[in-house]
């Protein structure tokens, strides 16, 4: 289960690219192209194998126009639905 | 509607015979009458004639402002009389303004666009010149040619339909309108949706407008904006040399084509032109096919180095899906260098190949590698039909055992084949070949090279990447 504190980091097998603030992602087992909106592409594209998901969601509260808690309900839930699809990894601490 | 032109003048006849045959015999019902005599001298003039309203009246003057007038249109009776005609463009643009002028009022727009259709629906192509309105109707092979040049479209009971100029109001000649594509040339097929308002700004900047007669004017616009608005409109991309008629039957869901394997939800409006990139990695193949070696270069082998930086630019430019080809790009001597920079990358790798090289330990490695698609080239649903248009005997058995070992792995596999005179009867081989190892399948069409053409390619390409 997801946690605040969770570190996740993206699957180096996921080819991507972020077009116009927006991201396209491959997902090449099932060959399913993804589309990210404009706050999930931010959110996909600093997800970087070192901050939590904490310091995410405070990102996103600070560069969008939504409430903290808002940001928060949303952020989890998109974690959840990325790792769902295989596309992050959480990144287990040494 | 139906317009009839008449001229005394034999030599006038004789050209307007060429253009115009169906409007210089006597019409049953005629719904306006251009005539044209001799009366002016022409004088030479390098403008287009231009329909000018003054004082209640319409004339045609031989350029903007001009003092002299050439011809009048007389709506309310139904006549237009023309009277330079020496000069032939000037001739036929001074009898388009006239249909053009009596069709406006008669509640139909004029658009500067090609046209094709099958049955009795179409696509429009507006642009301007050199947009490639002809070159498209090159590109379809179940449309048949409506328009090259002018298209009259008139709104009836909800719907759109189109005629060519010079407008004949047959039933056989009168299509209705079923979407509109603005031409881009690009690297790859791709459409995308236009929002109403976009796609009413392109029809304009394609609309003629015959004079500045505030009603007719009025009336052009209006039909225009309702026109952007009720038809399917599209900006289509496409480069030459392939068939485009499954783009305009498929193209209401542009993100189809996305479709590796699965589902996809990337979104209509979403501008996905640049995403698709293909590099030729070298000229180099180990088979022999008739319809494509004598034709390929001598040499022509990128560098590692020059594919790496290659790639940093396409990283930049947007690009995800790279499709790695040639030749034959496993013969490449650093094509897992170059596959394994591009997948650190975060490219999609797609790679096309004769499949002659895969053993279980290369399938391995592209399976490591990630590669989303692998597109192999089968010319025969036999052995001795392949293996004779390669000229590699053996050729058709490798390429197969690649076939199985890649989707033992599980890969993405299609099955591309060139139509050729030999191969007519293979292709249901092909289908079935793909159908029974749970591959895709598809037709690349094939246009004879010209060796000259394709050196000149060869070079600007690999001077293109010295430069990048």
């Amino acid at each position: 289960m997801l946690s605040l504190d969770t570190i996740m980091s993206k699957n180096t097998k996921v080819p991507w690219r972020i077009i116009e603030g927006e991201a396209v992602l491959v997902k090449v087992d099932s060959g399913e192209v993804i589309h990210l909106n404009e706050v999930a592409a931010e959110i996909w594209r600093i997800i970087d194998g070192k901050k939590s998901i904490s310091e995410i969601i405070d990102h996103i509260h600070n560069h969008f126009e939504v409430g903290r808690e808002q940001a928060k309900k949303d952020t989890l839930e998109f974690f959840q639905s990325l790792s769902e699809k295989n596309l992050i990894i959480e990144k287990v601490s040494e | 509607m139906c317009g009839e032109i008449r001229t005394e003048d034999k030599r006038t006849h004789a050209y307007l015979r060429s253009k115009f045959i169906h409007f210089l015999s006597r019409q049953k019902k005629t719904d306006f009458v251009i005539e044209i005599d001799r009366h002016f001298a022409s004088f030479p003039n390098q403008f287009l004639p231009c329909l000018s309203f003054k004082q209640g009246k319409f004339q045609i003057l031989p350029e903007d402002n001009s003092q002299i007038s050439i011809g009048t249109i007389d709506l309310k009776g139904k006549r237009a009389k023309i009277s330079d005609f020496e000069d032939k463009s000037r001739l036929s643009h001074s009898i388009l303004l006239c249909f053009a002028l009596f069709l406006e009022n008669a509640g139909r727009i004029i658009l500067h666009a090609s046209a094709a259709f099958k049955n009795g629906s179409g696509c429009l192509f507006p642009g301007p010149a050199n947009a490639g309105k002809s070159t498209i109707l090159r590109q379809l092979k179940d449309f048949s040619p409506l328009a090259e040049e002018w298209v009259a479209v008139k709104k009836e009971k909800n719907e759109f339909f189109m005629w060519s100029i010079p407008y004949q109001n047959t039933p056989n000649r009168k299509k209705k309108v079923q979407k509109i594509f603005f031409l881009k040339k690009g690297k790859i097929v791709t459409s995308k949706r236009l929002k109403p308002h976009d796609a009413a700004k392109r029809l304009l900047a394609n609309c003629l407008f015959s004079t500045m007669h505030t009603e007719t004017v009025r009336g052009v616009l209006e039909r225009t904006a309702e026109l952007a608005e009720k038809a399917p409109c599209f900006e289509l991309e496409f480069p030459l040399n392939v068939w485009l008629d499954e783009e305009l039957e498929n193209s209401e869901f542009p993100e189809e084509k996305w479709k590796l394997r699965g589902r996809t939800n990337l979104p209509k409006g979403l501008d996905i032109s640049g995403l698709h990139e293909s590099l030729i990695l070298t000229w180099e193949c180990n088979l022999h096919c008739h319809h494509c070696r004598p034709y390929l270069p001598q040499d022509g082998t990128l560098s590692f180095d020059a594919v790496k930086r290659h790639l940093n630019t396409l990283v930049r430019k947007g690009s995800l899906f790279l499709h790695f080809t040639g030749g034959e790009p496993l013969v490449h001597k650093d094509f897992w260098k170059i596959a394994s920079s591009a997948g650190q990358r975060n490219f999609a790798l797609i790679l096309h190949t004769n499949g002659t090289l895969i053993t279980p330990d290369v399938g391995e490695k592209l399976k490591n590698l990630n590669f989303t698609q692998v597109v192999l080239t089968v010319l025969g649903g036999k052995a001795q039909a392949h293996d004779s248009i390669t000229g590699v005997k053996g050729s058709f058995k490798k390429t197969i055992s690649a076939l199985k070992i890649l989707k033992e792995k599980n890969m993405d596999v299609v099955l591309a084949t060139t139509k050729l005179n030999e191969n007519q009867d293979e292709i249901p081989g092909i289908k079935k070949l793909a159908k029974n190892h749970g591959a895709a399948f598809k037709i690349i069409p094939y246009q004879i090279p010209d060796k000259g053409e394709f050196e000149e390619f060869s070079r600007c390409y690999l001077k293109n990447f010295q430069e990048s």
